[in-house]
């Protein structure tokens, strides 16, 4: 009798199992790998994103200190928001101050003076030009004062006193002339949202002039009554109604339930730098109509191509794409400069949008950042040339 | 020796798992550097906020140093001065009350009588600003909400009663014992004055983020800011450490000092001050009727209470305002 052979190989159910524990662990470990992988990959993914975030990000903040999506300095830049209209003469918000004529031609050391003939008129970038001691910088007008009540209708009803007597654009009608035109001026040259921004917080945007403002669908001229072509010009121009209180007021109220808007390039026309926003309570008128916020964020958009070149994607299409937009306008008092980041990822379709606000230049400081025609200033500068800003010819 | 089967398949085992391990380890690898790269390239948008909120600490003390802050340390009262550019005359601030007025300046540049001006804040020197949070700053109030919550139990149910101080000190530094029988207890001057004081030692954890440095333009009101994030304190070289003897701030070490710097973020700018606050219209006045209005009784006289619209409470700024910012391109020569 033979004894059984000893067993060489596995049993059937020997190896069953085993195959069945070598394709567990096989598994487990594929497994493993392609969520390590996929880790990996979404780690890369989401790095892009927030690569593309922060690029978007420091875009946006760079447009916010340099304006160059408004008016490009460089050579060859675009600059639409510069020039003057042929039909009346008024400015953009870019617009050099010298082609206005509106500049002070006077050294650092003149005098300043308020008599008939004196150049001293235009705009001076001294911190002394609108010194609070000097009565050259005072508004004449009395807000607490009331003239006829006009109960017959025939006699010129006037508010804030006959302060036309003391403050005129005409010299010949009045002593003081320089601060009418300092209001004028920047309502000619700028539009509303640089008049508010260039004036202090505390000017009342009013004038007296036998001269319409330029750009004003009302030419009505004023002697010392109610300046309507600012006040009343359609309810749309320099005050608006709020309440059926399209008076004289401050940049507080005047942009309590409306807003003055810096245009982006795309709204680059003379009007548009002369338009209130109706938005907020002032879009009573409207009904709330969503189409003033839409027209509102079309005016304003400021931006420039990040990821595209006229157009064309420029990066690898699985890349998210950012962009971004800065937005403008003055509320209740209040420079805004209103940045977004938006990127749109291809592969998810998610759609990311970081709003925020930013303390940044402001329409001054950058037409003091560019030259007349091409090129940056530079203030410190020791050649004169490259001092000289839209502003100023030189530092004050 | 012969090798048996058994050891080739452990051998075998040990590749792939050997090979499975590194793969994965390489996998973990990249995406922990991946992590970090990502932080340190977020590190710099964190600079970049620090510095521009510092903007703003530098446009607020322009604001508030143009009226407050200054005139002789004797005591804890300081004069009110008249702003950068005196709204009395024109000439170079901050000048204190008991300067007196002098004529207006004649030109674009504003005359300094007496040299107090300049002697307050020269022109064109910079001054370097490090922040740090106080752990407690000087008069200090507490953030507590209610000292005075409505008792919900009889017989105070309802009842809104003043029983405690609202506002106290923080960490109630006054030493006063809470008991409202007696509302001095506790308090004596040398305790008054630890609320006057704080703990002006700094937090630790706000050290070294950032800091700003002004340089005064000769028109008096326009200044440049250097806004920097990071651990140099305002310094610009390490002479200027040397000079004001802080070489330990940065363990006596150049090298220390200098791989700070290296790794700051700067951004600078030009801003002016003005004097300007708010204009004195409608929310100032109660409007009488359409296109005319009245000024308004200060609510604080048993005027109109509807502090929402009229009042000075519409604005409360003592300090003027910024005019306008101008970010400069290059890295001026005196900053």
């Amino acid at each position: 009798m033979t004894s059984p052979r000893p067993l060489s190989a596995f049993t059937l159910i020997e190896l069953m199992i085993a195959v069945s524990l070598g394709m567990l662990v096989l598994y487990t470990a594929f497994a493993a790998v392609r969520v390590a992988t996929g880790a990996v990959t979404a780690s890369q993914r989401l790095a892009t994103e927030n690569a593309m975030l922060r690029i978007g990000l420091e875009a946006a903040v760079d447009e916010a200190d340099f304006w160059t999506g408004s008016d490009d300095p460089e050579v060859g830049g675009n600059r639409p928001l510069r020039g003057i209209d042929a039909g009346n003469g008024a400015g953009r918000p870019f617009t050099d101050f010298r082609d206005l004529g509106f500049i002070d031609p006077a050294a650092a050391n003149a005098t300043w003076n308020e008599t008939p003939g004196s150049t001293r008129r235009g705009w001076s970038a001294s911190p002394l030009a609108w010194s609070a001691a000097d009565p050259r910088t005072w508004c004449r007008a009395n807000v607490a004062e009331e003239g006829t009540v006009n109960p017959g209708g025939n006699s010129p009803r006037t508010f804030w006193g006959h302060f036309g007597i003391y403050s005129h654009i005409d010299p010949n009608r009045a002593w003081h002339a320089w601060y009418p035109n300092q209001v004028r001026g920047l309502i000619d040259g700028l539009g509303f949202y640089g008049l508010f921004e260039y004036l202090p917080s505390n000017a009342f945007a009013i004038y007296h002039g036998t001269t319409p403002p330029k750009g004003a669908s009302n030419n009505t001229i004023s002697f010392g009554g109610v300046p309507v072509a600012l006040t009343d010009n359609g309810l749309n121009w320099l005050c608006p109604s709020d309440g059926g209180d399209n008076t004289m007021k401050g940049r507080i109220r005047n942009s309590n339930g409306s807003r003055y808007y810096m245009p982006g390039p795309q709204a680059a026309t003379i009007g548009d730098a002369r338009l209130l926003a109706k938005i907020g309570y002032e879009g009573r008128d409207s009904g709330y109509n969503a189409s003033e916020i839409t027209n509102f964020l079309d005016r304003t958009r400021t931006r420039r191509e990040l990821m595209r070149r006229n157009g064309v994607l420029t990066a690898p299409g699985h890349w998210p794409e950012v962009t971004y937009r800065v937005h403008r306008f003055i509320e209740r008092g209040h420079p805004v400069t209103l940045c977004v980041v938006e990127m749109t990822s291809p592969l998810t379709g998610a759609q990311i949008a970081l709003p925020f606000t930013t303390v940044a230049t402001t329409l001054r400081g950058a037409r003091q950042q560019r030259r007349p025609g091409d090129g940056w200033s530079d203030p410190f500068s020791a050649i004169a040339a490259e001092r000289e800003t839209l502003d100023y010819v030189d530092l004050p | 020796m012969k090798r048996s089967a058994r050891n080739h398949r452990n051998g075998t085992v040990l590749i792939i798992v050997s090979a499975l391990s590194a793969l994965l380890v390489s996998l973990a690898l990249t995406f922990l550097t991946r992590v970090r790269s990502d932080v340190e390239e977020g590190e710099l948008q964190y600079q970049l906020a620090q510095a521009r909120v510092t903007l703003v600490a530098a446009c607020q003390y322009i604001q508030e140093s143009s009226r407050i802050g200054w005139g002789a340390d004797t005591g804890r009262e300081h004069a009110e001065a008249f702003g950068w550019i005196d709204v009395r005359d024109s000439t170079l601030g901050p000048r204190i009350a008991s300067a007196g007025v002098v004529p207006a300046a004649a030109g674009s540049r504003p005359a300094d009588p007496g040299g107090d001006g300049a002697a307050r804040f020269p022109i064109g020197v910079p001054q370097r600003f490090d922040l740090w949070v106080h752990d407690v700053p000087p008069f200090a109030i507490s953030m507590r909400a209610a000292y005075n919550p409505v008792d919900t139990a009889a017989p105070d149910n309802g009842r809104a009663y003043l029983r405690y101080p609202d506002p106290q000190p923080a960490r109630a530094l006054n030493g006063w014992a809470g008991t409202t029988a007696n509302p001095a207890a506790g308090v004596t001057a040398a305790n008054f004055a630890a609320w006057c004081d704080g703990k002006q030692t700094p937090r630790q954890a706000t050290v070294g983020r950032t800091w700003f440095r002004l340089v005064r333009e000769p028109t008096g009101a326009v200044f440049t800011v250097t806004c920097g994030a990071g651990g140099a304190r305002g310094f610009r070289t390490w002479l200027e450490v040397a000079t004001a003897g802080e070489q330990a701030l940065f363990n006596n070490d150049e090298t220390f000092f200098n791989t700070l710097r290296a790794n700051e973020l700067r951004l600078w700018y030009r801003v002016e001050w003005s004097p300007a606050t708010t204009v004195i219209d409608m929310n100032f006045l109660r409007e009488h009727e359409e296109h005319s209005y009245r000024v308004s009784t200060p609510t604080h006289a048993g005027g109109n209470p509807d502090n929402g619209y009229s009042g000075q409470q519409m604005a409360p700024n003592m300090g003027g305002t910024i005019q306008w910012i101008q970010r400069l391109r290059h890295e001026p020569d005196v900053w």
